[in-house]
């Protein structure tokens, strides 16, 4: 059996008693604090201005037009330039880095990896395979005000020989004066003999074309 | 005895038999099942593009059958697909490649994607890919198939790697519409496979080729360098040559492009792309692909 001892006077905190507690006890409050206010500092403090990010973009791409070359780390590259290290820099082209190991190196980077973010119906509602096909032989960057800047080519492809180089932006390959192609049926596609596509090239739309039922000097990669 | 008796038993036997059939069917199914394994792989020519293949199960090296499809043609569609398993069974590691097909092309534009297929030189091509596949031995030969553009590239294949022994191509011309001529590259005697070593096998109504059964002839001897003038078909003591399929030969009565398709739209050419014609698939006359396989088996090593 339970006895319980019942009082007349309320039981107060003894106050006193919370004030003789010392500082040298408070040291873990006072370190939970420093590591908030480290968060939030380290939260709000901007690691890189915006326009720092879009300026090393479009260096290398420059650097690239110089050279005369629009695959980098393809066969005949320079050893200096495939032998930069990754980390030197945060630039988009980081990505154009080769992918694979051995003789597959050698091919450069592999557009259908480092374009695997983009769907081929960003770039064309009437040609899904058409636009699969882009994205197989260009690397694309998004751009932060729509459509992708052009990053790298692959030579010998029909798109390199219709004068596509880094640097341009493409928003659609569907063009509006362009009747619509079934693309599950074969005779609509072996009877195109021209791809052609608008690209932003230097704030100017520019038309490129390439007829594919002309032969060239090298058998190219499709 | 009892009442039902006489009703039951045939009953009783009908569904033992029906039982039979059905584990019959089962078992085969898992025996056909166990005989190949499908795989899947890659292969590099620029960007990366899929192979999807069957081997035999059973231990042992194995000959090397490659299939290319058309253009715009899934890599793994029913037609391919239909190949790839008449070669497995008949001993070849098989495997259909996927390649840039959205579109057609000149003979430089097509010759670049073969060789990027069949590029003995590369360690990234799809055929160096199969080849160094466990169950395969390449030594022992290597044959091409394809349709339309796909067998463009099969013919082409051995431009490539010198261990190719025989080519087949469905609905192949030099000819394609009115935009390409590929004479250059696919005329006799312009590639390296030999005319003796190809079997290429047109619809009557092939439109791509130019629509008759003439036309169709005429393409088939431009690149095969065999002529039998007015004939159906015409091959050689070693099976090769040319075939012309004709309308009654078929399903849907439809011998076009894809006469190897199945219940597409009356008169559209190339529009049965989900089914395969059972007459192609499991008949055996000469332009079916059971004996095509039988034919392209002739050229390798067991």
């Amino acid at each position: 059996m339970k006895h319980y001892e019942l009082s007349s006077q309320p039981r107060t905190p003894s106050v006193p008693a919370a004030r003789t507690v010392p500082w040298v006890r408070r040291w873990p409050q006072a370190a939970l604090a420093l590591v908030a206010l480290g968060a939030v500092l380290w939260a709000l403090w901007p690691a890189q201005p915006p326009a720092a990010l879009h300026t090393q973009a479009s260096a290398p791409v420059a650097q690239a037009q110089r050279a005369g070359q629009a695959w980098p780390f393809a066969a005949g590259a320079s050893e200096t330039d495939a032998a930069e290290p990754a980390a030197a820099t945060h630039s988009p082209w980081d990505r154009l880095q080769p992918v694979a190991d051995g003789d597959e190196t050698a091919q450069g980077p592999d557009p259908r990896t480092l374009n695997a973010g983009i769907a081929p119906e960003r770039l064309s509602v009437q040609r899904r395979l058409a636009a699969q096909e882009f994205l197989d032989h260009v690397v694309l960057q998004p751009e932060p005000r729509g459509g992708y800047m052009v990053q790298a080519v692959l030579p010998g492809s029909v798109y390199a020989r219709s004068g596509l180089r880094p640097g341009d932006t493409v928003y659609t390959l569907d063009l509006p004066d362009q009747p619509p192609v079934e693309e599950s049926n074969m005779v609509a596609l072996t009877s195109m003999h021209e791809l052609a596509f608008q690209v932003v090239r230097d704030g100017a739309l520019v038309r490129l074309s390439v007829r594919l039922n002309e032969e060239v000097a090298s058998d190219g990669q499709g | 005895m009892h009442p039902s008796a006489p009703h039951t038993t045939p009953r009783r036997v009908l569904w033992r038999l029906g039982s039979y059939l059905v584990a019959g069917m089962a078992l085969l199914g898992a025996l056909s099942a166990q005989a190949q394994t499908t795989f899947t792989t890659t292969y590099r020519n620029g960007s990366t593009y899929n192979i999807y293949g069957k081997e035999p199960s059973a231990a042992g090296k194995y000959p090397v059958y490659v299939h290319t499809v058309g253009t715009g043609e899934a890599y793994d569609s029913a037609w391919a697909k239909a190949a790839i398993d008449a070669a497995v069974a008949r001993g070849f590691v098989a495997a259909t490649v996927q390649y840039a097909n959205a579109s057609f092309g000149s003979c430089s534009t097509i010759s670049g994607r073969a060789k990027g297929i069949f590029n003995a030189t590369s360690t990234s091509s799809a055929i160096a890919k199969l080849c160094a596949r466990g169950k395969a031995d390449c030594s022992k030969g290597i044959v091409t198939g394809g349709l339309s553009q796909g067998s463009i590239i099969s013919v082409l294949a051995k431009n490539y790697d010198s261990r190719v022994q025989a080519s087949m191509g469905q609905g192949t011309g030099s000819t394609y519409t009115v935009a390409y001529n590929l004479e250059s590259c696919m005329a006799n005697g312009k590639h390296a496979q030999p005319g003796e070593r190809i079997r290429i096998i047109n619809g009557e109504r092939d439109m791509f080729v130019g629509g008759t059964e003439a036309i169709a002839r005429s393409q088939a001897e431009l690149v095969t360098g065999l002529k039998c003038t007015g004939r159906q078909s015409c091959f050689r003591s070693n099976g090769s040559g040319w075939y012309i399929v004709k309308d009654l030969e078929v399903a849907d009565l439809n011998a076009d492009h894809c006469f190897m398709g199945n219940l597409g739209v009356p008169g559209v050419q190339c529009s049965g792309i989900l089914g395969v014609d059972p007459y192609y698939e499991y008949g055996n006359n000469q332009w079916g692909v059971k004996a095509t396989m039988d034919w392209l088996k002739t050229f390798v090593r067991p």
